[in-house]
């Protein structure tokens, strides 16, 4: 197809010092980066053998684990029914991970939070996403695209109305603050994708006092109950509806800022980079190979 | 009553072969984009078995996140990566200046 | 042979292919993407194989591990993908195996390409 005639395929690398890509990188595609040839997967033999090993690996565990689950009483559903009056809400789910077990969702919302803080970290700088700023300055949302401006009309009001329903029904349905997070930050990133929401980087302040909302929200929570019930997250009689209900809606506004954030801020690959154009993709790519001169736009590498 | 049980437990077959399907197919595959297309795939039966599980919260935040968000993450991976490889699928929006 | 043991089984060779593409692929994004399976094959087992009273209710408490369990995948994932690109953006490669004819990889000391 494209061949040695791409411009910046490997095609142009360095000549391969003893020939250790065998049908070379450039048969039937450009890059190894979008067509995986496995010429760095292992050797086959060593592959069956481990295909082998797991057979007899799978169906003991499958029959373990029919054996061990089986031979159980489910007392849990029956104290989880006996208690969930106390919660506050009648969807047991709900009740478990806003009340019996508030402990690991206000986990779950700061391990999100490390993760976009991981995520924002790996690339400072670095950014090149979304439309060219002519784009999105001249058209407006969408750009003067009318299929993705008839589409940003639909879904995002869409998405933001059945998000609220979302939060809403989880105390009594099969919904939640999660699920309306998740909605939520699909709209954010079509809206990102279609460039209106182009300055929305953790390095906001705003951004980061909304991502930062689930996880305050929770701890202030936990430790406003403290006087009343003697426990952390342990909400008082007659509050547990109205607590749940404004932690979840924090939860999914948190969740949604986030989830967007970790889409933006993936770091980039420079289109055109001499010093990675010179790389021979198949060779030893963390020592001998590496580019020489740290690409010059990275000025944090050491 | 008996034919519904008998119905039910085909579907729950085929659901089940079509999972270990999807995944085998897009772990062996060599093309990201049908990867990443088969792995949204995924998501959105897993999402049908978890209703025949009994478990609707599950299958929700399957389909938004598992299916939703997690393809979207791969799909910007990808784009990124096309965009390094000179591609000739890469967006017009995303030509060079 | 119930609904649930098939998904059971599902669960069991959806997380074994996928342990074995972790080994064997070395492509970071198939990685990433096998890691992701093996999760979902976690989760079907975490449903599917605890004995329940109600055949077409899933226990409460599983749900709500396995919700957790979604929305931190998502997250580990974005991280993991973050990391590859990054690893990709500075070698120029998709994989992170090292020569076996050279020594220990040392990043810090690059020797221009010959």
């Amino acid at each position: 197809m494209m061949g040695p005639s791409s411009s910046h395929g490997p095609g142009v690398s360095s000549p391969s010092p003893s020939g250790d890509a065998p049908t070379g990188p450039d048969a039937s595609s450009p890059s190894p980066l979008l067509r995986d040839h496995g010429e760095r997967d292992g050797p086959p033999l060593l592959r069956w053998l481990l295909g082998l090993f797991l057979v007899p690996v799978g169906i003991l565990l499958a029959l373990g684990l029919k054996g061990a689950a089986g031979s159980r009483d489910p007392r849990i559903p029956d104290l989880i029914a006996k208690h969930l009056p106390e919660t506050g809400v009648s969807n047991p789910v709900t009740g478990v991970l806003l009340n019996f077990r508030g402990y690991d969702t206000l986990l779950e919302i700061a391990v999100l939070v490390a993760a976009m803080v991981a995520v924002w970290s790996l690339d400072r700088g670095q950014r090149h996403f979304g439309l060219p700023a002519s784009a999105s300055a001249s058209g407006g949302a969408g750009g003067g695209r009318p299929f993705l401006s008839a589409i940003l009309r639909l879904a995002v009001p869409t998405a933001f109305l059945t998000a609220v329903y979302l939060t809403w029904m989880g105390s009594s349905e099969p919904a939640g603050a999660f699920q309306a997070g998740a909605l939520l930050a699909g709209a954010g990133v079509l809206l990102s994708v279609a460039g209106v929401l182009r300055p929305l980087t953790a390095a906001a302040l705003p951004v980061r006092i909304v991502a930062a909302g689930g996880v305050a929200g929770f701890v202030v929570t936990g430790i406003a109950v403290l006087p009343f019930t003697g426990a952390f997250l342990a909400y008082p009689e007659g509050w547990a509806y109205p607590l749940i209900l404004g932690l979840e809606a924090a939860l999914a506004v948190a969740v949604a800022v986030i989830l967007v954030e970790l889409f933006v801020d993936v770091p980039s690959i420079p289109a055109h980079d001499a010093a990675l154009d010179a790389v021979d993709p198949y060779g030893d790519p963390l020592g001998r190979a590496l580019a020489p001169d740290p690409s010059p736009a990275d000025p944090e590498a050491p | 009553m008996t034919d519904v049980v008998t119905t039910g437990l085909l579907l729950d077959g085929l659901i089940a072969l079509l999972l270990a399907g999807l995944a085998f197919r897009l772990l062996r595959t060599r093309d990201l984009f049908e990867a990443i297309m088969l792995f949204v795939a995924y998501g959105l039966t897993l999402a049908l078995a978890w209703i025949r599980v009994g478990a609707p919260d599950i299958a929700l935040a399957e389909a938004a996140l598992g299916a939703g968000v997690t393809g979207a993450l791969f799909l910007n991976a990808w784009h990124r990566l096309a965009v390094r490889a000179g591609s000739d699928d890469r967006l017009p929006m995303e030509a060079d200046p | 042979m119930t609904s649930l043991d098939l998904y059971v089984w599902a669960g069991v060779v959806v997380f074994l292919l996928a342990l074995h593409a972790v080994v064997t692929r070395a492509h970071l994004l198939w990685k990433v993407l096998a890691i992701n399976l093996m999760g979902t094959g976690v989760f079907l087992i975490l449903l599917a194989a605890p004995a329940r009273r109600d055949p077409m209710v899933a226990d409460p408490l599983p749900q709500g591990m396995v919700l957790t369990g979604i929305v931190v995948a998502v997250a580990a994932t974005a991280l993991a993908l973050g990391m590859a690109l990054r690893v990709m953006a500075r070698t120029g490669s998709p994989f992170l195996t090292v020569d076996p004819e050279t020594e220990e990889p040392d990043p810090d000391a690059p020797e221009p390409p010959r």
